[in-house]
């Protein structure tokens, strides 16, 4: 049980970020204090060499002056003055007897006869001698007298040691706190950094289990996360919208079709309980074909209304001529418009090209032209137009036909509403509402404009290419 | 002609068998995909009506294996979809067509029909002939009883379409389809002024009427 949850815990991306963030900081500080202690022990090394150096050469100049005595006067002087701490001095005459031998009390835990002597000079001209039972060094220097002489000069590692022991000590301690801090930071911002992505994680979670109106809380701090998080809550509320809109849609057309069902039932029930004729049952058998015919058509109608508004409607977008359009719907009026003696003239701009679905684009005008010819007397006209406006275009169907009643505009759009004229004309009170929702899943709009018994003009404004394309 | 319907509602099935004996067919039926698949890979069918829906093998997987099996029988696919999905526009070629349920009868009688004539290669005939009516498709022009009938565009091609189908009644959204290429119906009475000035023209100087309605059905061309 433990052991999976390790297991788990060790895959989860917080762990990675920090073991890698951590070990990134330690290897980086660890390299930095290397690099600090060659650089300090090196430096520290070379200015012991260059006092080494400066004494011997300054004890060589005494020597060549007057000898050992001169050489122990300047040491004594020194040792005096307390400047400098005590070097080792060590003189071998050319017969290879120590001729001098400065602050011996302090030096005899070396082993001075490692020094060599001028018959057996050492190899190096530096280097370094070993303390009898702890771990000091001394660096010597041997430099030849001209007369045979052996001059020797050395000094205790003893302060670099320390101060490296210190340096060490504290590179030490250093990078304790790196990895402390290190693991610690990285796991606090690991956690930090990821904490949206966990909110979307139980968000997830949350609507899987069945709640479907959970949302990722936002900080509003504007980061990619939280974009993210607000993209997600967005994407939420449009599944929700979706699943709402074909819910009610659903609702709507349960309703809607009893109506026609209910007559058509009544039609066949009315045929069978009557004893009727041959032909009167023939006419109610044909009856009942053209209500089942209706009921299809508004169950089509319906479903088109529904998707278009809840934006499922599959738009076969592609390049269409609106005067081409326009000349087409025209034509399926023709005969209808000349035998109610209404004459239908077009004004539509030939190079007007539209994004847009061809079939449905002529079904919105088809229905356009069908209610303006509906609804005006004989001898009225209808003006179809469609222009090029501030990059839209603009298709205008006008009628001098009844109008529509102020009260009755915002209605007019509405599912199966059919105004007070209306109601003796045939038709399923479906027209507008799938001409607007086609309309507006082309991301366009239409409006009308009206005053009773001046007519009606209808405005489609359609966008030449966004289309509903996304 | 001999005719395989595949289809597993029985009064579907029922209502479409009893059609297509009436209209001079004969017609095998079979209740589910394998048996259906087993008689067309048996019998050389003029042309096949498969359910999409199937019990054991769907539909269309059903016409893939005749396709397989270099069958080239015309097939009319029925789908209870109202939108039409992309694999079955795929089969929309040459041989294969589609209709959506519920459809008009006489629309199924008339694809069977184009789907044959085009199946069979017959060369297209530039003049209809039905009794004493005319339709020279190359002239455009129409006669009746040797008397010169004039047509405007549309009522020559409702005509057209009529006489091409004589003696078997066409839909109102069939002439819809072929005359105005308008896939939807529009609650308008635009195909009856269009046949009413089409009988005007053909039929109102003769007491012998060739252009009968159908209540319920659609309009059909026949001999007095």
């Amino acid at each position: 049980m433990s052991f999976e949850r390790l297991r788990r815990t060790t895959r989860t991306v917080g762990f990675r970020l920090t073991v890698w963030s951590s070990s990134f900081f330690v290897v980086g500080s660890l390299a930095l204090f290397g690099l600090a202690y060659v650089v300090v022990w090196s430096s520290l090394r070379e200015r012991d060499d260059e006092a080494i150096r400066l004494e011997s050469v300054e004890l060589a100049a005494q020597y060549r002056l007057g000898g050992v005595p001169t050489v122990a006067q300047l040491l004594e002087h020194q040792e005096r003055l307390g400047t400098n701490e005590p070097f080792l001095v060590r003189m071998i005459g050319p017969d290879g007897a120590v001729i001098f031998l400065g602050t011996p009390e302090r030096w005899g835990e070396f082993e001075l006869n490692h020094l060599g002597s001028p018959a057996r000079p050492p190899q190096q001209e530096w280097f370094s001698l070993r303390a009898r039972r702890d771990d000091k060094v001394v660096d010597v220097k041997s430099l030849r007298m001209p007369d045979g002489a052996l001059l020797q000069v050395g000094k205790t590692t003893e302060d670099r040691a320390a101060i490296m022991k210190r340096f060490r000590a504290t590179a030490a301690g250093g990078t304790i706190a790196v990895l402390v801090l290190g693991v610690g930071g990285g796991l606090l911002l690991t956690v930090w950094a990821l904490r949206p992505l966990r909110q979307i994680i139980d968000t997830v979670r949350a609507i899987d289990a069945g709640a479907m109106n959970a949302r990722v809380p936002r900080r509003q701090t504007g980061d990619e996360l939280d974009e993210l998080g607000g993209l997600f809550n967005n994407m939420l509320d449009r599944i929700s919208m979706l699943i709402a809109g074909m819910r009610g849609a659903l609702d709507t057309v349960a309703h809607d079709l009893r109506t026609p069902v209910a007559r058509l039932r009544g039609v066949a029930e009315l045929a069978l309980r009557s004893d009727q004729r041959r032909d009167a049952l023939q006419q109610a058998l044909a009856d009942c074909i053209e209500e089942s015919d209706q009921l299809l058509t508004m169950l089509n109608t319906l479903m088109d209304i529904s998707e278009a508004e809840t934006g499922t409607l599959k738009l076969a977008l592609e390049s269409v001529n609106v005067s081409a359009i326009v000349e087409a719907a025209v034509d399926l009026y023709r005969h209808v418009a000349e035998d109610k003696h209404i004459a239908v003239s077009t004004a539509s701009d030939p190079t007007l090209w539209l994004m847009a679905d061809r079939s449905r684009l002529r079904q919105v005008l088809a229905n356009l032209l069908d209610n303006a010819i509906k609804y005006t007397p004989a001898g009225g006209r209808v003006d179809v137009e469609a222009v090029r406006h501030k990059g839209l275009a603009i298709i205008s169907v006008s009628d001098t036909g009844i109008g529509v009643m102020a009260h009755e505009v915002p209605r007019i759009w509405d599912r199966l509403y059919r105004g007070a004229h209306s109601r003796s004309e045939r038709g399923l009170g479906l027209g507008l509402s799938l001409v607007r929702a086609v309309v507006m899943a082309h991301r366009g709009r239409v409006d009308v404009s009206s005053a009773v018994g001046g007519g009606s003009t209808f405005t489609i404004t359609l966008p030449f290419s966004a289309a509903g394309a996304e | 002609m001999r005719i395989l319907v595949i289809e597993d509602d029985t009064t579907l099935a029922r209502f479409v068998l009893k059609g297509l004996r009436e209209a001079g067919f004969a017609v095998d039926h079979a209740g589910n995909g394998e048996d259906g698949l087993g008689l067309a890979l048996s019998i050389p069918y003029d042309a096949a009506v498969v359910d999409i829906m199937l019990p054991k093998l769907d539909g269309l997987s059903l016409i893939e294996e005749l396709r397989r099996n270099k069958l080239t029988t015309p097939v009319i696919a029925l789908s209870a979809k109202r939108a039409v999905d992309d694999r079955i526009r795929g089969l929309h070629s040459g041989s294969d067509d589609y209709m959506t349920k519920p459809f008009a009868f006489a629309e199924l009688v008339a694809r069977i029909h184009a789907l044959m004539r085009r199946a069979s290669g017959v060369v297209e005939p530039t003049r209809l002939t039905v009794g004493e009516l005319v339709v020279d498709l190359l002239a455009r022009t129409v006669t009746r009883n040797g008397k010169r009938v004039e047509l405007q565009t549309r009522e020559f091609a409702l005509l057209e379409y009529l006489m091409r189908n004589a003696g078997r009644p066409v839909s109102k959204t069939m002439i819809l389809q072929h005359v105005w290429n308008f896939d939807f119906d529009p609650q308008t009475n635009i195909v009856e002024v269009l046949v009413s000035r089409l009988r005007t023209k053909v039929d109102a100087d003769f007491a012998d009427k060739m252009i009968h309605t159908l209540r319920g059905v659609g309009y059909v061309v026949r001999t007095p």
